[in-house]
């Protein structure tokens, strides 16, 4: 994808900052209602209405994270046989992530799955860690990923989307799962067992 | 005019606090775009509205050349470049027609009326020598002292004024018109990353805020964008006039 990236060669944060507490950038937020300018990166602009100072901080937590994690977990998700039940180098560094921001973490992970959309590995690999977690834990953005795996044309992934409902075991996770219909019989014959058990269990 | 566009956006102002990251929601949502093939993701929104942080739904085109967020109170429609010099963008007519096209379809479904409506749009003049880059300034502004001796590099023209002329349903408009001269990088797909000095033109034109009633639905989009993009129009032509002579 093309990027075009500001150098802002002669200007300083700190300015900025000061700039956006002004009342003059006040009056203009209600004038303009651009939020941010998604190819322009590294730039502060007091004509963006409502891009708050904690948004942009949002940003660049999510670039960090792309930047340290994303090449190794994608590189742990194609290398690693899964095993449900058993936490893998990759469930390790998602934890890891966890732990130094959840937040960030999640739309992290979202962002590669979205990214990764034709890579069925990288998919069934992200859905599976995703699945070790416990359902609180990962709401909103599991459930957001494996919704979306279940439109992926792969058979397989869809599989890992219906397990990952599964392994949450929510209310929700059945809801869900009871409006979902697919094509192929052993997956169908897969996901009624599925709804029958959480049925069962949540009765 | 634009020799790089940089990207649409339109937005309809409405309380959609209830349009969140839920199996349910997203499920409708999928079902709406399925012809689409948007996917479902979540954004963090801190604003004004929001102060303290909230996961936000947003669906996707797999290339992100669209995007469509749900905030707490506002919906976006984005169109961004994926290939080089944004030429996927296209014209500001077909984006205006797709996203009347979606914003049907979501309020269709969610019945919402809202407050106030927007549309962006920035792009990048083609390439210009340092002389003409020079000239582009002395014609915009009227400098200091200091910046007559010293010829800034790095500058900012913004005016923003309300346009009572074009009123029809949608009332009065606010118009924004920036035009800046940027220095940058243009990342492609092959990494290289040739440095560009342009002029970039930018337009925020929307329905004033101070008028709350919620009296907007999917199709008060069809006055409000044949006023803006009429407005847009004429100062595009004003700027060449300016620039080019």
């Amino acid at each position: 994808m093309d990027k075009l990236f500001r150098i802002t060669t002669a200007k300083s944060g700190a300015t900025d900052v000061s700039l956006k507490t002004s009342a003059i950038s006040v009056i203009q937020k209600e004038d303009c209602t651009d939020i941010e300018t998604p190819l322009l990166e590294e730039i502060v602009e007091i004509a963006s209405s409502d891009s708050s100072i904690e948004n942009r901080l949002n940003a660049q937590r999510l670039k960090r994270f792309r930047t340290d994690f994303s090449s190794k977990f994608l590189q742990l998700l194609r290398e690693q046989d899964f095993e449900y039940g058993v936490d893998t180098p990759a469930d390790e560094l998602v934890r890891k992530c966890f732990h130094e921001n959840e937040a960030i973490s999640k739309e992290w992970i979202n962002n590669l799955f979205v990214e990764n959309f034709n890579d069925q590995t990288v998919l069934m690999g992200i859905l599976r860690v995703l699945s070790h977690f416990n359902y609180q834990e990962v709401v909103p953005q599991g459930p957001t990923i494996a919704l979306a795996a279940l439109a992926n044309t792969s058979a397989e992934v869809r599989e890992c989307g219906i397990r990952a409902f599964e392994n949450w075991g929510s209310l929700h996770s059945l809801k869900v799962l009871e409006n979902v219909n697919c094509e192929e019989k052993w997956l169908n014959d897969y996901l009624k067992q599925v709804i029958a058990d959480l049925q069962e269990e949540l009765s | 005019m634009f020799d790089i566009l940089e990207r649409y956006q339109a937005s309809f102002f409405v309380k959609a606090t209830d349009i969140i990251p839920s199996p349910e929601i997203i499920s409708i949502l999928l079902n709406m775009f399925s012809d689409k093939g948007f996917l479902p993701t979540t954004f963090q929104e801190i604003g004004p509205q929001s102060p303290s942080p909230q996961v936000r739904l947003r669906l996707n085109s797999k290339n992100n050349e669209w995007g469509i967020n749900f905030a707490s109170h506002r919906i976006d429609i984005e169109k961004n470049p994926v290939v080089a010099a944004g030429k996927n963008v296209g014209d500001v007519e077909t984006f205006v027609k797709e996203t009347k096209d979606f914003f049907s379809r979501i309020l269709g479904h969610f019945r919402k009326k809202g407050n106030r409506l927007s549309i962006i749009t920035s792009g990048m003049l083609k390439e210009m020598t340092h002389k003409e880059l020079l000239e582009v300034y002395t014609k915009l502004f009227r400098p200091l002292p200091f910046y007559e001796q010293n010829m800034p590099f790095e500058w900012k023209y913004r005016s923003v004024a309300k346009s009572e002329k074009h009123i029809k349903k949608t009332g009065p408009l606010n118009v924004i018109t920036n035009i800046n001269r940027v220095k940058g990088k243009l990342f492609d797909p092959t990494n290289y990353a040739p440095e560009f000095e342009r002029i970039e033109v930018s337009f925020d034109i929307n329905t004033i805020p101070e008028n709350e009633d919620a009296r907007f639905n999917a199709e008060s989009f069809n006055d409000f964008f044949s006023s803006a993009l009429d407005i847009r129009s004429d100062i595009l032509n004003q700027i060449r006039k300016v620039l080019y002579g």
